[in-house]
């Protein structure tokens, strides 16, 4: 958990850092969600691999097998997404590959050491689910942010209310407001306590 | 730990990453034959259907020119997609062989200001002779507009003297 005795755990902070890559270029609903999908089917199918994969092969096959497994759902994701949308996947596609870089997807690749780990499955899918809903978030808000409305349509923007935020800065600047937000809300939860 | 047993499951594993990249390179490979037919069909509504009915796609990607639609015996239809800073501009060009844009039609309309200027500013130089009135947004798009043009008549000049070659 991110907050264990009053203590920030680093663990999925850092991932989220990691996740940088995809906030930045997340711009958009339809971007974000496109990103947000294709991230949580590499993450998924990385973290399956390095579960299911028998130890006994050690840590660097399974390492190479499950990253090998969440290219390839990466290159799925792209197909789907060159069928449903093709103007979304020419703007995408570079990106979709991204996520199999990013620091979470690599530490789902990692082969659970301990019984304890492997028992924290459910844990790490939720974690998923959560920096998916993440991506999506951040792409639903700058594009607001950045032309006053969100279109569920790709490259139906309207209008131009705060156009920096539709830039990798603004992607930034969103992670420093989410950051400052939360160490807030850290010191609350850390003052009630004492 | 069994080494032999170890490796025969590195190598049954191998092999079923074999089979999965394969049926992955099939699925991209149909997904990009339907986007194909998708484009081509939608770069040719916008310039009035061929009447020989025939239209064949290549992606090029060069620059803001998206991919080529080739008609028979009617000039070649390109698919323009300029991206700018929060959206992007569709068009249909079609283009002569000797590189001059003989027609630009844009696909859909995103209604913000940026789009409708480009829109704007593809049309008058198409038309060459007319002088479209000036915008504030002028500046920043207009690169994108003579780039656009010029990354058409490269790349049509190029084709039609591949097709000289040829015969």
């Amino acid at each position: 958990m991110v907050i264990d005795n009053g203590r920030v755990s680093a663990g999925p902070l850092a991932s989220l850092a990691g996740l940088a890559p995809l906030l930045v270029f997340s711009n958009s609903l339809s971007q974000g969600v496109a990103l947000g999908v294709a991230f949580f089917l590499a993450y998924s199918a990385a973290g399956a691999m390095a579960l299911l994969l028998p130890a006994r092969l050690g840590r660097s096959l399974v390492f190479m097998f499950s990253i090998l497994g969440a290219a390839v759902v990466s290159s799925l994701t792209a197909s789907a997404l060159r069928l449903f949308d093709p103007f979304l996947f020419e703007a995408a596609y570079d990106r979709v590959f991204l996520s199999v870089f990013t620091l979470p997807v690599l530490r789902a690749c990692v082969i659970p050491a301990t019984v304890s780990d492997r028992e924290r499955a459910i844990e790490r899918l939720l974690w998923g689910i959560g920096y998916s809903f993440l991506i999506a978030v951040t792409g639903a808000a700058r594009e607001f942010l950045a032309t006053g409305a969100v279109s569920t349509r790709f490259g139906t923007e309207r209008g131009s209310l705060l156009p920096i935020f539709a830039q990798p800065a603004g992607a930034f600047m969103l992670i420093a407001l989410a950051a400052a937000a939360f160490t807030v809300v850290i010191k609350a939860v850390r003052g009630s306590e004492s | 730990m069994d080494v032999s047993e170890k490796t025969r499951d590195t190598w049954i594993l191998a092999g079923a990453m074999a089979l999965i990249v394969a049926a992955s390179g099939f699925a991209s490979s149909y997904a990009s034959g339907q986007a194909a037919r998708q484009l081509a069909k939608m770069t040719s509504e916008a310039l009035g259907p061929s009447p020989r009915g025939e239209a064949t796609w290549t992606t090029m990607r060069e620059g803001s020119v998206l991919g080529r639609v080739d008609r028979r015996g009617e000039p070649a239809a390109y698919l323009v997609v300029a991206r700018y800073a929060d959206g992007e501009f569709r068009a249909a060009a079609s283009v002569d062989g000797d590189g001059s844009i003989l027609e630009l039609k844009p696909l859909g309309d995103s209604g913000d200001a940026y789009s409708k200027r480009l829109a704007a500013l593809f049309s008058g130089a198409v038309r060459r002779g007319s002088r479209a009135d000036a915008s504030t947004l002028d500046a920043s798009l207009k690169a994108l507009v003579t780039d656009t043009f010029e990354a058409l008549a490269i790349l049509e000049r190029g084709r039609t003297e591949a097709d000289d070659g040829d015969r």
